[in-house]
């Protein structure tokens, strides 16, 4: 049984459907990557499973019970939390404050504050401005807040949009250098991602997306030996071994 | 020296008031970047309710709260009825729908209690007393009192709670608030009932000073509490006081500079000078991101 099951979801904004019938899943402890140029749809299929917009037709089923329509609220109380795309940190609030925020839905308050204190330990970046305003943080600390903040919610699966958004180099490696932890760690995640190396360097299976339709979809690695997928979303002469993309997406040190 | 003491008092009176109503817009704006059109209309009408009850010999305590809690409970249903089923359309139309409900609530206060301008029970004595060989009025002192009292409760309550911090992110970013699992449908009536509460507590003691209340004190009072709101910054819960006060201030002193005639023209002038010269605001905390 899947984590999360999406089973020919049609979904969009008022009348206009934007993803259409899409089937889509991510096993426990999976990393799986939505793929696709600007305006396909992966945010639309994400905002779908968190609740903010309707489903419009097909089900959602998350450790087999369908979730399709639920409130974001009880979504994120079941385990699925999304992190939004431009990192929408709360700009006049604490660091700490923040992190307080993501674990909204929990009940054991005092196991928050410990939480708190984990992840400042773990993001060293953040623990060295917990008192700021997030807002006075750079993008790349605020992207790492965000993903902390929503890891705050104890997820049982993450999905993360577009966290490469607007982000120096440095601050990209950074970054996915953090989500490749979290997989090593068995977290479930699924990455939606324009910067198709990086996220495939990062999770096991990808979708690949084209106007609301999945055009595409295997293992990481068979996507990268296929020819028209490598010459669509990699250019053609880049490439190389998945070892290879795994290096030069994460560094030299993993 | 009296005289600009006694004006000074008489200022920052008038401008806790202008601070207490200016809460309601500001945090309101800071969730819809709307301003809340029947806010004024719901003050009013908390204002004549709380006449009528100290006419018919409700102790004035207990009328002023239940005035209070009624501007709390008409801001939520505004919220319901006007806000909340346009709350994603184009801006306009919930700025038309607010403008609709305002009206509505206007129309019944103005058929209940007439269009005429009431006079108001002083539920504040105006005594004075000596202080140094200076005369101090007692009834802008107790004004200044009590609105410093309920925007620190009011402070205390969003700082110190759960329900407070969510409503903090709420303001700040609701589409992210929506996401923490923070439950929007529940935070942003209680914004209104904070801003509908204050707002009444507000209009009470305005027309406490004045002694007068009519219809369309909303409009005036709407005027000056969005300038004090801009003055110290939409959204900003305690730029929103601090600009009340600094209007209250510059209203007083503008009577004795260019005369009372011209007093109401000052937040106006606020107005046009803040969007020229800091449109954020001078406490403005709109803090931008880099990358
Ligand atoms: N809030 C919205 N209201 C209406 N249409 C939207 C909204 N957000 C996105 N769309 C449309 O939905 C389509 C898919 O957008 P999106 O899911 O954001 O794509 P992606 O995340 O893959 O870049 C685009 O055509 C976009 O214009
Ligand atoms: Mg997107």
């Amino acid at each position: 049984m899947s984590l999360l099951e999406i089973r020919d979801v049609t979904c969009g904004y008022g009348h206009r459907m934007v993803i259409d019938s899409m089937s889509v899943t991510v096993d426990e402890g999976e990393g799986v990557s939505l793929l696709g140029h600007n305006g396909t749809g992966k945010s639309t299929l994400i905002r779908a499973i968190s609740g903010v917009i309707p489903v419009k037709s097909g089900a959602i089923l998350f450790e087999g019970k369908p979730v399709a329509n639920l409130t974001p609220d009880a979504l994120v109380k079941r385990g699925i939390v999304h992190v939004p795309a431009g990192r929408r940190v709360f700009p006049n609030m604490s660091v700490e404050h923040n992190l307080e925020a993501g674990a909204f839905t929990r009940t054991d308050r005092q196991e928050v504050w410990h939480d708190v204190e984990a992840m400042m330990e773990r993001f060293p970046i953040l623990g060295e401005r917990r008192k700021s305003a997030a807002g006075l943080l750079s993008g790349g600390e605020q992207q790492v807040l965000a993903v902390a903040r929503g890891l705050m919610a104890r997820p049982k699966l993450l999905m993360v949009d577009e966290p490469s958004l607007g982000l120096s180099p440095t601050m990209v490696q950074f970054v996915f250098g953090i989500l490749a932890e979290l997989r090593k760690d068995g977290t479930s995640v699924m990455l939606a991602e324009q910067n198709v190396r990086k996220a495939l360097a990062v999770t096991d299976r990808a979708y690949v997306l084209a106007q609301g339709r999945v055009i595409m979809d295997g293992p990481s690695e068979s996507l990268l030996s296929s020819e028209a997928f490598r010459e669509d979303y990699l250019g053609a002469k880049r490439g190389g071994s998945f070892g290879e993309l795994v290096e030069e997406a994460l560094g030299t040190q993993s | 020296m009296a005289y600009v003491i006694e004006q000074l008092i008489n200022g920052l009176a008038v401008g806790s008031v202008y601070a207490l109503i200016a809460v309601g817009y500001s945090m309101v704006y800071s969730i819809l970047y709307l301003i809340n059109f029947a806010h004024g209309d719901v003050i009013t009408f908390g204002a004549f309710t709380a006449l009528t009850m100290l006419v018919i010999g409700v102790p004035i305590p207990v009328a002023l709260f239940l005035a209070c809690v009624l501007g709390a409970a008409l801001g939520m249903t505004v919220e319901r009825i006007a806000y909340r089923p346009v709350r994603y359309a184009n801006r306009i139309v919930p700025m038309i729908s607010a403008l609709g409900a305002g009206l509505v609530i206007a129309s019944t206060a103005q058929a209940i209690w007439g269009p005429e301008v009431h006079a108001f029970p002083q539920v504040i004595p105006r005594w004075s007393f000596e202080l140094f060989g200076q005369l101090i009025p007692f009834q802008p002192l107790i004004i200044i009192a009590i609105a410093v009292v309920l925007v620190t409760i009011a402070t205390i309550l969003l700082d110190y709670t759960r329900l407070g911090r969510a409503t903090k992110c709420v303001c700040q970013d609701i589409h992210a608030a929506q996401l923490m699992g923070i439950p929007i449908n529940t935070i942003v009536p209680l914004v209104y009932a904070i801003g509908g509460f204050l707002g009444v507590a507000g209009a009470v003691l305005y027309v406490t000073y004045f002694n007068a209340v009519y219809i369309q004190m909303g409009l005036l009072a709407t005027f000056k509490a969005w300038s004090a709101a801009m003055l110290g910054g939409v959204g900003n819960f305690h730029g929103a006081f601090v600009g009340g006060l600094l209007l209250g201030i510059a209203e007083a002193f503008s009577v004795v500079v260019v005369g009372s005639a011209f007093k109401d023209g000052v937040s106006l002038v606020f107005i046009v000078l803040i969007l020229l010269l800091k449109p954020d605001g001078l406490f403005g905390e709109r803090t931008t991101a880099r990358s």
